[in-house]
């Protein structure tokens, strides 16, 4: 069970909805990575477009919506748009991430840091989308975040797990849940972050743009699961020469 | 009854007055679920929606949730 603000949760896999061709082939990715947390985006209504179907698509899955600040230069615009997302949507979760540089989408950590304690003050469900900072994290950890996203590469890069060294010093020191957002291509890179013992991932682009994105979701389902198992069985120790598995005393020899 | 110039998203648009913001979600057929309406850069919670009426000039940006990371 995952736990955000004493909420429960079955899943540890988090799925954005961006990027999916439609809202119905979005809807059963959802559906088939089982996923209880859902992200989105808030905008201003375009006049000439119709309306976006994610919002009714989600609604009828009965997910828990994770609105995000995107497109937030700054702490000022993130509360901003936290703000209209709690009104539009009268709920206190919200994904803050503030990212002003276009190319790599890198989150600003002392915007961020602002933000978050401003939001987590006005009673916000703050879950931040971090660099895989050990510091910054225990700073965000401390002005009251539901939990850290710091992120294994950079938004929609599917490089997986770049930065893993970091990612388990945020999980070994962390006080709360950490979520691994951004970066994740594969299922194995998932695999690879729950083993390390994260308590969820968030996982957009690499099922939104799979050949089969509904088995893809399942396929991370999965592997989320078998993750987490494996953190919970407690690996073994890694060492740097041979650990004999087997007895070594040659078995041609006759016995004593 | 008098026409008024509003800005609705950046856009102007010519309304008979009085118009209330519910109303003008409802004449753009809008959802009121997921969306925000902020007037004149400060945000009206939906309950007031029905008791805010725009004045000639007005600024009314209106946000909405989309699909998104």
């Amino acid at each position: 069970m995952l736990t955000l603000a004493n909420h429960t949760f079955t899943s540890r896999l988090l799925t954005g909805t961006g990027k999916f061709s439609n809202a119905t082939i979005m809807k059963n990715a959802v559906a088939a990575a089982q996923s209880n947390i859902v992200t989105l985006a808030m905008k201003r209504v375009a006049s000439s477009s119709g309306q976006d179907q994610t919002l009714k698509a989600l609604r009828e899955l009965g997910v828990t919506l994770l609105p995000n600040t995107s497109g937030a230069k700054n702490a000022q615009e993130a509360v901003f748009a936290a703000e209209l997302s709690y009104e539009a949507l009268g709920s206190p979760w919200i994904k803050l991430e503030i990212h002003p540089d276009q190319r790599y989408l890198l989150p600003d950590p002392i915007e961020t840091l602002k933000a978050a304690e401003i939001l987590a003050k006005k009673g916000f469900h703050v879950l931040p989308y971090c660099g895989a900072d050990p510091v910054l994290c225990k700073r965000l950890e401390d002005v009251g975040c539901a939990a850290v996203m710091p992120l294994g590469a950079p938004i929609g890069s599917n490089q997986g797990l770049q930065t893993k060294p970091f990612l388990q010093i945020i999980v070994e020191q962390a006080s709360i849940p950490v979520i691994v957002d951004a970066g994740i291509g594969k299922p194995s890179e998932a695999m690879a972050a729950m083993e390390i013992g994260v308590d969820a991932v968030l996982v957009n682009t690499a099922i939104a743009t799979a050949q089969n994105p509904v088995a893809m979701a399942e396929a991370f389902a999965s592997a989320v699961e078998t993750g987490r198992k494996a953190f919970e069985a407690g690996l073994g120790a890694t060492f740097s020469q041979a650990q004999a598995s087997s007895p070594l005393t040659a078995f041609l020899e006759p016995a004593v | 009854m008098t026409q008024i110039k509003v800005n609705v998203n950046n856009q102007p648009l010519n309304v008979i007055a009085p118009i209330s913001l519910s109303e003008l979600i409802a004449l753009k057929q809008i959802d009121v679920d997921g969306t925000a309406i902020a007037k004149n850069t400060a945000i009206v919670s939906k309950r007031e929606w029905s008791t805010t009426y725009l004045n000639d000039n007005d600024t009314v940006d209106i946000f909405t949730l989309v699909a998104g990371g």
